[in-house]
């Protein structure tokens, strides 16, 4: 009976340890942003002059 | 933008004003208003293909009045945006002031601005029915407002790049200002007391792309040029030490730049960094071709037919 419950404890403790080291890696993981911005567009479209 | 859409997730396209018409310099003729008010929607329409987020309202936005760009502003399927633009009659705000937008896991507070010295006085027709109020003062408490609901703020600006420098000087708690009206590319970004200032030139001959990553919550940013630029002076003063032709004395000196560009990369760390790019619109980009019937039926209804000239 002891060793059922020393091998659940051992899983239980595998679990958690696998849980707590995947969940600190997902919030290490870099979060991104891109901004495309434009302004002056005044009215017109006119193509870069190079 | 629908390449860049697809590959990648967190992207805002954003406009910080005086998109609708030309630089304004006297009011319309009355013949020239059906077509200058039709190129506005076709604007708004193709800004709705292209998937605008925001845009903020430039002076010459109201070239045809507050009704006209309240009216115009119901046919877009994003938001007009000016935290400072008020109605006179009502006294609220002619737009929504800000939004939040959520993007990869992070909460965007974006408000806009517009600045007052940019009417010819108090009789420009642009103001008529408008007030506007001090940026800095709204500034303050647009940030007051946001920072507890956001992660990063951002303001869309039409007060130019003198006054972005002033705000960013004196209004703490604004990350990142995509600056308008001087139209000026800014293709090395200032970052004054850790804002980040962006500038595109005018007629959409360039649209500018910034790229954050962030690795702490903080949101701290330095340009990863900067830190190239650094790592690559490192590299150069320790050729210069490890030389055998080197004298003593200049090395003396070396030394105590190697110090110094050690200690500033040392401050970089923990931060998180933005890269920046200007990319020129050229004639041999494909175009959109839902854009491209737009416009086509535009200069087909409105574009004056050339006289062929008369025959000697």
């Amino acid at each position: 009976m002891k060793g059922k419950w020393f091998v659940l404890g051992i899983l239980a403790l595998g679990f958690s340890l696998l849980f707590n080291t995947s969940s600190s890696h997902a919030q290490k993981l870099p979060k991104t942003l891109t901004l495309l911005y434009s302004n002056n567009i005044n009215g017109e479209i006119e193509p870069c002059p190079t | 933008m629908k390449d860049l859409r697809e590959s990648e997730k967190g992207i805002l396209v954003l406009d910080s004003g005086d998109l609708l018409f030309k630089r304004f310099s006297n009011p319309a003729p009355e013949n020239e208003l059906k077509g200058i008010s039709e190129k506005a929607y076709l604007i708004i329409e193709s800004l709705n293909l292209m998937g605008y987020d925001a845009i903020g309202i430039g002076e010459d936005d109201l070239t045809l009045g507050k009704d006209f760009l309240m009216e115009i502003s119901k046919k877009a399927n994003f938001p007009f945006l000016s935290s400072n633009l008020f109605d006179e009659a009502s006294g609220n705000t002619l737009f929504r002031s800000s939004i939040i937008k959520e993007v990869n896991g992070l909460r965007i507070g974006i408000f806009s601005l517009l600045s007052s010295d940019f009417f010819t006085g108090p009789f420009d027709p642009r103001k008529k029915g408008v007030m506007i109020r001090p940026p800095i003062e709204v500034a303050q408490e647009m940030v007051k407002e946001l920072k507890p609901k956001t992660d990063l703020i951002l303001l869309l600006s039409h007060l130019g790049y003198v006054k972005d420098i002033e705000v960013a000087q004196t209004v703490p708690g604004i990350h990142v200002i995509v600056g308008g009206h001087t139209g000026i590319n800014l293709p090395y970004p200032p970052v004054i007391k850790n804002i980040v200032i962006l500038q595109t030139t005018s007629r959409g001959m360039f649209i500018g792309r910034l790229d954050l990553l962030f690795n702490s919550n903080e949101p701290i940013f330095y340009n990863s040029a900067t830190k190239i630029s650094l790592e690559n002076n490192l590299s150069q003063i320790n050729q210069r030490l490890n030389s055998k032709e080197t004298p003593e004395a200049e090395k003396a000196q070396w030394r105590k730049s190697k110090e110094e560009t050690e200690r500033t990369l040392t401050q970089l760390r923990g931060k998180n960094q933005f890269t920046n790019h200007i990319i020129p619109l050229q004639d041999q980009m494909k175009e959109d071709p839902n854009i491209k019937t737009l416009v086509d039926a535009y200069k087909a209804k409105f574009q004056k037919t050339e006289i062929p000239p008369v025959p000697k």
